[in-house]
């Protein structure tokens, strides 16, 4: 248990370190990513030491963190441990493309989630489940503040209206399910005095409350007629904190909406056809829109969000069952769809980044040059639908038939194939003759040694460093040659042109100042370090092309695997919640 | 006691009719302030000392945050339209209502206890007669009441913040009315909630105030997309950079 709260601690010190050092810039900036970095770090180790075992039914009162208020299980490790691995590749993309400026935000953002979400998976009472999966939902103001620019108020307004009106329904919910289900035990058993009656009101109610906890995860996911959100929060947010704003930050909530549903609803088995038959049509309406706004939109951000959404509302099949049996499925579906729609939200982010362009049309040929990123969406895709045998294809097959009888069971699981067609058009999208935005992108080549990043610049005026020492190059070499290693790690972003002559002048007299004053030992060992660091930094950047190809294609291999069922993902989301026996579970 | 207790959640009502209703911004935050604090108190029986001191932490700092971020000039809000004599005629209504319907659960509730394998420990409060669940169920139904405009229409960032912190509380209220007791750690954790929920609309009214000037929400400043509305000369459109520029 001292695992859990470690975990939550560092995550949570983390965000705050990382939130305070990114917003000042300069070498609070640097110092606030490191230890944002080395805090998402440890959080994945420590993810990895949770306890799995099983959660007890009928755990002792005292037991567990916060006297027992927090209880590990097996797939709370397994949720929080991928979703650290895959926030590690996405801060890593983030900052090949934007240097520290590209992490500001996602960084604390991450880690706040990731400490929001803990706390609602392991709760173990639903009032403070839910809460906390407000509170990870809270998360995503983080981010969209960071980035500023057009229509982030906007934005962030409609962000924080569902991470509070979520947890507001289900609080609700939980609260009154027991009082429901407590008149409808009364109207169904047999009375001494007289014969059964139905479950009248009482289960008009519960249904009612079934329907509540669906539009609670409906609003998360952005279901439809609630989609109008997601386009709109591409448009503002930046495209690599779409994986925790659409992906990850949905789980917490619609954990514990499913946990209310098999701890309170499915377990008195009414008959609620009239409701399973709203959300099922639901489904099945968004799954068919969302798969042809995907193929014919020609903003990349746009159909993602699209694809997203489609995948997104096959967890509510979890809730139209209401059927305990679903629980298992509906969770293993969960993971499965944040891993696998990080990868494609990443594999768009970077297609976007280096082409320059949003518009999918325009991406045309982008294959023949990204060949590492077309392996990535390629898996990604596998990843998102799965195959015979893999988690991925049951847990489809599972929801389906659990919250439809046939013949619409089999309608769903085609309906959820229908986003294929816009992952093919991607990839034969790619094939084609390249574009010019395409052409002039960098080709993924890795190249050892020495390549340059930047045509060379003249700059009149700058031919003797600016603290009088002697002439340098009068033509100044392309960004990345030999001998900046000090500047690069002075500075936050790339070198280019002009401005990174000033850096390189200003690192150097920097340098020479740094020598002088400190003992002789000491600077020799800090300016080897820098030295590494620097080395390391430039062959970072220099390969960052391939890099960030290659961190979505780890991605991609992350979701199949997810997909596939690794670390018995299956039987860890079967688990039971980690809800404790008390009145509002009886 | 319990006297006391149902005058808090009139209380709650009455802060909230100033919250949605007022037309000067920080009169607005005053009013979900109390609603705050209050709505973490109208419970039978009452949390214990530490509980009630996390909540009365959470709600104050929630409070304190969105009043410093109504100090930049700018923060005129319009308030509701109906003014404070619509906001209590609605609250009167919803509070009647709410308090009925407690009252007529709790009579199906009161046959029930001790004979059902979940009549225990269901509601006992309600189902003992107390008066104190019904006044929370009907301060619950006016915040609903009253928070629903704000949260589903209006364009105001303020309006609608405070909106959403009603309706954390009317949940609150709910749950102390329906619940058999309070665990301190769910009270901890609303009380983190509740602060983190209040820095956040603290946040956005600072960022709206901040970008726009005002409170008001526009969106249209979001579609900026490329593809719609892209101009002759932008059909490979790329950034400028420095050395373009040299």
């Amino acid at each position: 248990m001292t695992v859990l709260l470690a975990l939550l601690g560092i995550g949570a010190l983390g965000a705050a370190g990382s939130a305070w050092g990114l917003a000042r810039g300069g070498r609070a900036a640097r110092l606030g990513a490191v230890g944002g970095a080395l805090a998402l770090l440890v959080v994945a180790i420590l993810a990895f030491g949770l306890d799995s075992a099983p959660v007890s039914r009928t755990q002792p009162a005292g037991g567990g963190v916060l006297d027992g208020g927090l209880s590990a299980n097996g797939y709370l490790r397994l949720v929080v441990a991928l979703w650290a691995l895959d926030a590690i590749l996405v801060t890593f993309v983030a900052w090949l493309s934007g240097g520290i400026r590209g992490v500001r935000g996602l960084l604390p953002a991450t880690l706040a989630a990731i400490v929001g979400g803990t706390v609602a998976l392991a709760a173990t009472d639903l009032t403070l489940g839910a809460a906390a999966a407000g509170a990870a939902g809270l998360a995503a103001l983080v981010a969209l503040v960071a980035a500023g620019g057009p229509g982030f108020v906007a934005a962030s307004y409609r962000e924080l209206r569902i991470s509070l009106l979520g947890p507001v329904l289900l609080i609700a919910a939980g609260a009154a399910a027991p009082v429901a289900a407590t008149l409808v035990l009364r109207d169904v058993s047999a009375d001494v005095n007289g014969p059964a009656v139905g479950p009248g009101e009482a289960g008009a109610l519960m249904g009612l409350l079934a329907l509540t906890i669906a539009l609670a995860i409906a609003v998360r996911t952005g279901v439809i007629p609630f989609h109008v959100r997601v386009p709109r929060l591409a448009d503002a947010a930046s495209p690599l904190a779409l994986p925790l704003l659409l992906a990850w930050i949905p789980i917490p909530l619609s954990v514990v909406g499913l946990n209310i549903v098999d701890q309170l609803l499915a377990p008195l088995a009414l008959p609620h056809e009239g409701e399973t038959s709203l959300v099922v049509a639901v489904v099945l309406f968004t799954l068919l829109a969302t798969a042809l706004a995907a193929f014919l939109q020609d903003d990349l951000r746009h159909a993602v969000g699209y694809l997203v959404i489609a995948d997104g509302a096959l967890v509510l099949l979890g809730l139209a069952a209401l059927d305990t049996a679903a629980w298992g499925p509906a969770r293993s579906w969960l993971i499965v769809f944040a891993a696998s729609k990080t990868a494609v939200i990443a594999w768009s982010a970077v297609a976007e980044a280096r082409f320059e362009t949003r518009s999918v049309p325009d991406l045309r040929g982008w294959l023949r040059r990204s060949p590492i990123l077309g392996a990535a969406l390629v898996v990604a895709t596998v990843a998102t639908f799965g195959i015979p045998g893999w988690v991925a294809f049951a847990a489809r097959g599972d929801l389906a038939s659990l919250a439809a009888g046939s013949p619409w069971d089999a309608l769903l699981i085609l309906a959820g194939f229908a986003t294929l067609p816009t992952y093919l058009r991607l990839l034969v999208l790619g094939t084609g003759p390249a574009t010019s935005a395409v052409s002039r992108a960098a080709p993924e080549r890795i190249v050892r040694g020495w390549r340059p990043e930047a045509l060379p610049v003249e700059r009149e005026g700058a031919l003797r460093s600016s603290d009088g020492g002697p002439a340098l190059a009068g033509s100044e070499g392309p960004a990345g040659a030999s001998g900046r290693g000090a500047a690069e790690v002075a500075g936050d972003e790339p070198f280019e042109g002009s401005q990174g002559t000033e850096v390189v002048d200003r690192a150097r007299a920097r340098s020479r100042r740094v020598l002088a004053t400190s003992s002789a030992s000491a600077s020799h060992a800090m300016a080897r370090g820098a030295r590494l660091v620097g080395r390391l930094t430039r062959a970072m950047r220099r390969d960052g092309t391939e890099l960030t190809a290659a961190a979505v294609l780890a991605l991609a291999i992350l979701a199949a695997l997810t997909s596939w069922g690794a670390l018995d993902i299956a039987g860890a989301a079967a688990q039971p919640a980690p809800i404790v026996a008390g009145p509002a579970s009886d | 006691m319990t006297a006391t207790l149902a005058a808090v959640a009139v209380l709650v009502a009455g802060g909230g009719i100033v919250a949605v209703s007022a037309r000067e911004p920080r009169l607005a935050a005053l009013g979900t302030l109390v609603v705050l604090v209050g709505s973490g108190y109208v419970a039978d029986p009452l949390p214990e000392a530490v509980a009630l001191a996390a909540r009365l932490t959470g709600a104050v700092l929630a409070g304190y945050l969105i009043w410093v971020a109504l100090r930049r000039p700018g923060a005129l809000t319009a308030g509701w339209q109906i003014g404070w004599p619509g906001a209590t005629v609605i609250a009167v209504a919803a509070f009647a209502a709410g308090w009925l319907a407690a009252g007529a659960l709790g009579t199906e509730l009161a046959g029930l206890t001790g004979e059902g394998p979940s009549a225990a420990g269901v509601a006992t409060a309600l189902a003992s007669g107390s008066p104190v669940p019904r006044a929370a169920i009907g301060a619950a139904a006016v915040l609903i009441a009253l928070a629903a405009a704000p949260v589903l229409v209006a364009r105001d960032v303020l309006r609608m913040g405070i909106g959403l912190l009603l309706l954390v509380s009317a949940a609150d209220l709910v749950r102390h009315a329906l619940a058999a007791g309070s665990d301190p750690v769910v009270e901890l954790g609303l009380a983190v909630v509740i602060a983190l929920s209040g820095a956040a609309v603290a946040a956005l009214v600072s960022a709206s105030l901040r970008t726009h000037g005002d409170l008001q929400l526009r969106t249209g400043a979001g579609r900026g997309a490329p593809v719609r509305h892209r101009s002759a000369d932008e059909a490979h459109p790329r950034r400028i950079r420095s050395d373009d520029a040299a």
